[in-house]
């Protein structure tokens, strides 16, 4: 796509480097964030509360004004007016006047993104229509469910025919059902060939949903890739087995079992490959011994063990006296490499 | 324009969905019905079909046109369009600025491709919209009793409606810039009134200030003209007295004089609520045949005095308003005053991080 930049070949609908935000009276809300969202991508921003990630989208939509930050969002420079007729967003607590009906809501924000009346018009009744509130839409936005409200915003978003959508909390405060309908939509839209960004706390929606993610924490970017290459190292065989003995030997050296935490009796070994053929020398060593399996299950990190992981692992790192020894380097934020085969070739995201 | 069209329509909404605004159109309305209602004959005033005899107020004292007129000015503008409406005004569209800024509805804003300063700015004209809509439904409609009832057509009448809407744009202003600092329409709106009750005060007490320099200066030509009366009537003992008396109000006249010019200047620096109806009500005067406006404060007999009668006392006062408090100071001055608060206002809401 022209215009947008592009890394390893990929098209990048929003590159951010280095977005640092400090509020009057000294808050630092993001201290050098990066973002890269790929064009055509769903991805998820998460973050423990107040980690920044709502900052992070302000300052994308040129809500907040950043203290530093250098990139682009579809190819221009970021935080600039020029770029916002061809994004939409439902912020979290939206608040539409009280006064429109829903189908009102829709015509005047598409009249601020300057869409013109004719093809408004139309629009509106298309989006309407995909949102499921064509037969709502004369009533006023105050005798709204939650949910609805939030398909009003999704299709308010769209007005503009945007390229890249920024949903900030979705689908708060709105029930499983209504979440199911949402989580479609994301996915037509995406199917449309929009960028989504989603920022969630929801962490099976985001796992459901999206093809990247980033976590931030304490204004900074703790990890960044997809799913699978962000639990990479986290790859595993666990092997239960009754009375087993206190270690095996497998291709990848000693392995020692520890009692299982789910039924006590067992053993449970964890061989941390995603090779197979790893973990036969050790099967073939328990049978050996004449031991019961139980269970052999190739196992990772959920995003939510994930998620955990690094924001319990960061604020070790913050807390002084944590499990560290003193003078212990800071790790390096988990960022992916690009899913794209070629290598990387520039930023300080290419740190493995 | 299709922004600004859509936050004007926007607007429009905003004023059809509160009550207060069709209140406020229908009490303008009803005010207007009922001046309509009265009629007067050579023997008095006369309310739909009622007739009541009066021997001051007949068309043998007002002619019919400015029967009418005189209600207009004294009714409808000085105390309906430029207090009463004007508050209703102020009820009604505190809640514009400090609404546009709140949380959620701010961030759908801003996330529009149309600059801070030009959004910021439109939504405030927007609130004028409501003075102007019924600044021009009230003037309109006093056009029309005006002409039928009076058989007069004035349209210099109409001159009201710009001038209403800059008088509530005064006080729009600062509120607008109490609603960006305290992001609350109830802090704006009774700021605001308090705001203009301190420029009812300060103007009030600059044209006390000036009467009383105006008076004493009158008294002390007053004087001296006497005192030539007396010496060409070689009456030396008289003059004496009078030399003493007019040394006193020299005294006195510079005191007024010295209280005044900082009056003056203060007033000159704040929006002129009080000084910009009066200069509407002196306009009329010229621009649709209304009656000059008869001073009846009563402070005005402090300032007269044997020497100095109060007719001429009030004809200096007016002539020296005409003078020196025309459109560019009352107007202009304010206009400069409001272009301070907005600019303040901007300069705020492009900085603020919402």
């Amino acid at each position: 796509m022209v215009g947008l930049s592009t890394i390893h070949g990929v098209t990048l609908a929003i590159d951010l480097q280095d977005v640092t935000k400090t509020y009057r009276g000294g808050v630092q809300a993001l201290r050098g964030v990066s973002l890269r969202v790929q064009s055509g991508e769903i991805f998820g921003l998460l973050g423990p509360n107040g980690a920044g990630k709502s900052t992070l989208v302000k300052i994308i939509m040129t809500v907040v004004r950043p203290t530093a930050l250098t990139g682009t969002v579809l190819g221009r420079p970021a935080c600039t007016q020029e770029v916002l007729s061809q994004v939409g967003y439902l912020p979290e607590h939206h608040r539409f006047p009280q006064y429109l009906t829903g189908r009102q809501v829709v015509d005047f924000f598409g009249a601020l993104a300057k869409v013109q009346r004719t093809e408004r018009k139309a629009r509106t009744e298309q989006l309407l229509e995909m949102v499921g509130m064509r037969d709502w839409g004369n009533r006023r936005v105050t005798t709204y469910s939650k949910g609805m409200q939030q398909r009003i915003g999704i299709a308010a978003a769209l007005i503009n025919d945007p390229r890249l959508v920024v949903l900030d909390e979705p689908t708060d405060g709105v029930d499983p059902v209504g979440r199911r309908e949402i989580r479609d939509m994301l996915l037509r839209i995406r199917a449309e060939g929009r960028t989504v960004l989603v920022n969630s706390h929801l962490l099976s929606e985001v796992e459901m949903l999206a093809d990247r993610v980033a976590i931030i924490n304490q204004g900074r970017t703790l990890a960044q890739g997809t799913i699978e290459e962000l639990t990479h190292e986290s790859h595993r065989y666990e092997i239960d087995a009754i009375d087993g003995p206190a270690s095996i030997r497998t291709a990848a050296g000693e392995v020692i079992g520890v009692p299982s935490a789910a039924e006590p009796g067992l053993r449970t070994y964890v061989i941390p490959t995603r090779d197979p053929a790893v973990v036969q020398p050790a099967i073939d060593a328990l049978r050996a011994a004449g031991i019961t399996l139980t269970r052999v299950e190739r196992a990772r990190e959920t995003l939510e063990d994930l998620f955990v992981r690094s924001v319990v692992d960061e604020r070790g790192r913050a807390m002084p006296g944590a499990a560290r020894g003193p003078g212990t380097p800071t790790a390096p934020p988990i960022i992916a490499p690009s899913s794209t085969p070629s290598t990387s070739n520039s930023s300080a995201e290419a740190r493995p | 324009m299709t922004q600004t069209l859509a936050i004007f329509l926007d607007a429009y909404r905003d004023l059809n969905s509160r009550k207060l605004f069709w209140l406020a159109i229908g009490v303008s309305m009803l005010v207007v019905v009922i001046v309509g209602a009265l009629g007067i004959d050579e023997t008095g005033v006369s309310v739909l079909t009622f007739h009541f005899d009066s021997k001051f107020v007949n068309t043998l004292f007002f002619p019919r046109d400015l029967f009418y007129k005189m209600i207009f000015q004294n009714l409808g503008i000085n105390i309906w369009l430029t207090w009463l409406a004007a508050i209703l005004a102020l009820i009604s569209t505190a809640s514009v600025v400090p609404e546009l800024i709140a949380n959620g509805s701010i961030d759908m804003m801003l996330s529009k491709p149309i600059t801070r300063y030009r959004l910021f700015l439109t939504r405030w004209v927007t609130g004028l919209f409501f003075a102007g809509i019924q600044a021009a439904v009230f003037v309109t409609a006093s056009f029309l009793v005006i002409g039928f009832r009076g058989g007069a057509w004035e349209p210099g009448l109409f001159l009201a409606i710009p001038v209403v809407i800059i008088f509530f744009s005064y006080l729009y202003c600062f509120c607008a810039l109490m609603g960006v600092l305290t992001r609350s329409t109830v802090a704006s709106l009774i700021l605001t009134l308090v705001f203009w009750l301190v420029l009812f005060g300060v103007q009030k007490a600059e044209q006390f200030l000036n009467n009383g320099r105006i008076g004493s200066q009158m008294e002390v030509v007053a004087i001296e003209e006497a005192i030539e009366k007396r010496l060409e009537k070689n009456a030396d003992a008289d003059v004496d007295k009078l030399r003493a008396e007019l040394t006193a109000e020299r005294r006195s006249a510079e005191r007024w004089s010295s209280g005044y010019w900082p009056a003056y200047a203060l007033v000159t620096a704040l929006p002129k609520t009080n000084e910009t109806t009066e200069w509407l009500a002196r306009t009329l005067v010229r621009a649709a045949n209304f009656r000059r406006p008869a001073n009846e404060d009563e402070g005005m007999r402090f300032f007269a005095s044997s020497r100095v009668k109060r007719k001429d006392f009030e004809q200096a006062v007016y002539d020296d308003a005409e003078e020196r408090k025309g459109a560019t100071w009352a107007i202009g001055s304010s206009v400069i005053f409001e272009a301070v608060m907005l600019g303040g206002c901007v300069w705020l809401f492009r900085r603020r991080d919402f």
